[in-house]
Parts: C-alpha cells; structure tokens; sequence
C-alpha cells in the first residue's frame, strides 16, 4: 500500500485538520514510526489549494508496525 | 422540474390534484355567468397561483431530508418510509444513532437520522481522509488507517445488558481482520471479521460465528446480559452464551475500523449502521425488512 510520506512537522500541521465538510486529514505511523497520510482520489480531487503540497509529497510502500490482536 | 425556488416538484404525482381544483374552480366560475379559456390553460394557471401541495412527510424524516439536503423525490421517499416503518415496528426510539449513509457525499452522508444536527453531540459522522462517497454509501477500497468517528463512547452512552449494532455491507471483500464497527479497546465493542468468523463483542465479552463472508447485513445484537446474538440480513445464525462484562474503553465508536489503524480497516462500503438498545428477534427482523426496502428503493440492495 502506497501512501504519502510526511515529516512530523508535516503531520503535526494537518494531523485531525478538516480540509471539506466533514472529513479530516488522518496521519499513521509505520513499522518504523514515520508518518504517513492516505488519500483517496475523491479526497484528492477535492482538496483545499492550501494543501496541495500534499500531492507532491514523496509517497512510499507503507509497512504497517506489529498489531496485538483483537482478541 | 424546478421553480426556481429551490424546490424539486413532481408534477406528475400532482395532476390528479390540480384537476380537481381546476374542476371545481370552472364550476364555480361559470355558475357566476363567467366562462374560462379552457382546462388545460386552467391546469397551468394554477400551478403559478395555487400553493404547491407539500409533501406529507413525517417530521423526522423531514429534518433529516432538510439538514442532508436531499433533493431527489426518491431518496426523499425511501427516507421517509423508513422512519415510519421504524416507528411502526416501535425500533425508533430503540435508536441511539441510525446512518442510513445516503445522498452521495460526505456533508449528507455524515447525519444521524435520529437526531440530524450538525454536531458531535448528536452523533453525526466525521470522516478520516481515504473515503469515497457515492450512492452506493460510505466505501472504503484499501486498508488506509480510514475510519469514521460516531462520537458514540460507549461507556456514556450503551448498557452493558441491551446493545445492539448493525452494518448493512454493500460491497465487502472477503479477508480476515476487518472490523465494521468497533472502537480501541480490545474485546470491548466490535462486530467485524476475524480469522474465517464473523465477530460480535459487546461489553468486553465476545464471541465469533463461522460464516461465508458477503455483503450482507450484519447485526450484533445483547439482548440480556448474558447473550449474544448473530443475525445476517433476517436469519439468526448463532445464539452464544456470553458473560455480563463491562465497558472499559475510552475511544467513540468507529464505523470501518476500531482504531487509528491500517490492519483492522475494513474494506467495504457501509450503506446503512445503526447503534442502539437491544432488539427483540421480531424487532431485529423488522429492521431488516425496513432497512431492506429503504435499499431496495434507492437501488442498491444486495
């Protein structure tokens, strides 16, 4: 899975931000710890100017860190 | 066809009306001695001048249609059907949240229909970015860490004894490890599938049903403190023995995932959730029945 690669600044500047009536950016951590943002393309075709440095972000295999399990 | 006032008018359905009036007008006009031009003109005449016949519908329905704007007469009806049918089954008040995910956006797709006010207190969704809002519902097509919020926290707002959930899937695809429902703490509130199950855990207690994953609906439903029932679409396919168990988390209520996670996002459009009280079996299958038609209106049932 391939997501955007963000800085933690970069996180901690979008991180919960509503960018369209009623949805928010979500940032999540990889196995390692680095931030990633994922977007659909209806997400991307409706995001805000201001955030189009988004799309130009380097994007990356996303490796997910270890899960505990659900039961 | 439109009036230029922001009002969607389904002429055909108003014919039989202005007919009448047409009829009773040119009777009256000519016991005055007067004559009118003809019917059709009359017909036409009056749609200007006589006030548009509202639409009946309930006052629920009616909020929910105004705060979603839903202008399509069809979603309109299927949406007022279903809160009366809702009501007639006597499940409305059962209803803590009910999100029939309709009008194709994320701004009609995020209201409660119980309470359609544009405020986490009344529940209405939020949602992460990864979606894809369509009329098919609310879809999800990777495991993006992609989640809706219901603001719903268990602990302040379900009993440990009477729960139920529901999640009407209109595409699900098959895989291990995807949670419709659920929030952060494990075991505590999910209803999802898991290693070739389909899971229900209310209360810190759970238990796992084998199935054929398809879309479906799906309810998990406590009637009691200590059972735990599975229902797809109308038939109940597991009774299990549960104990009282607690809430013990502190994150709302998600739809497509349980936390902020990408492992446990499930990869399916929800077109239809409800969280509320427990449901008797004929409740449950009333829902069904309700939830069914509502789909089955807008064309998309499975």
């Amino acid at each position: 899975m391939i997501g955007y690669k963000l800085t933690l600044e970069q996180k901690e500047a979008i991180q919960g931000v509503q960018f369209s009536d009623a949805t928010f950016f979500n940032c999540v951590e990889d196995i390692d710890g680095v931030w990633f943002l994922f977007l659909s393309e209806q997400d991307t075709n409706n995001l805000p100017t201001e955030y189009a440095y988004l799309l130009e972000l380097p994007q990356e295999e996303f490796v997910p860190p270890v899960q505990e399990d659900i039961i | 066809m439109g009036l230029g006032l922001g009002i969607s008018v389904d002429w055909a359905s108003l014919v039989p009306y202005y007919a009448q009036v047409a009829s009773a007008f040119k009777a009256r006009v000519e016991a005055d001695g007067g004559t009118v031009e003809s019917m059709s003109c009359l017909k036409a005449d009056l749609k200007v001048l006589n006030p548009i016949k509202p639409p009946a519908f309930d006052t629920d329905a009616q909020a929910f249609i105004t705060a979603a704007s839903i202008t399509d007469s069809t979603q309109q009806s299927a949406i007022d059907t279903l809160v009366t049918d809702l009501k007639t089954a006597g499940i409305w008040t059962k209803m803590k949240a009910i999100y029939p995910i309709v009008g194709g956006t994320a701004s009609s797709h995020k209201f409660n229909l119980k309470d359609p006010r544009d405020l986490d207190a009344a529940f209405r969704l939020t949602f992460t970015s990864g979606w894809t809002h369509n009329a098919d519902g609310a879809a999800v097509t990777a495991k993006t860490a992609t989640y809706a919020d219901t603001h719903i926290l268990p602990s302040s707002e379900l009993s440990t004894t009477s729960t139920h959930m529901s999640y009407y899937a209109k595409t699900l695809t098959n895989g291990n490890s995807q949670v419709q429902i659920g929030d952060a703490e494990i075991d505590s509130m999910w209803l999802g599938l898991y290693s070739s199950s389909y899971y229900g855990a209310i209360a810190n207690t759970y238990q796992d049903q084998s199935y054929t994953s398809s879309p479906a609906y799906y309810l998990v439903n406590k009637p009691s403190s200590t059972q735990l029932k599975f229902i797809i679409d109308s038939s109940i396919v597991g009774t299990k023995s549960i104990t009282t168990g607690s809430f013990s988390g502190t994150q709302n209520l998600y739809l497509n995932n349980y936390e902020n996670s990408t492992t446990f996002t499930s990869i399916s459009t929800c077109a239809f959730a409800t969280i509320g009280d427990s449901l008797t079996d004929t409740e449950a299958s009333d829902l069904y029945t309700a939830v069914q038609a509502f789909q089955t209106t807008l064309g998309r049932q499975v």
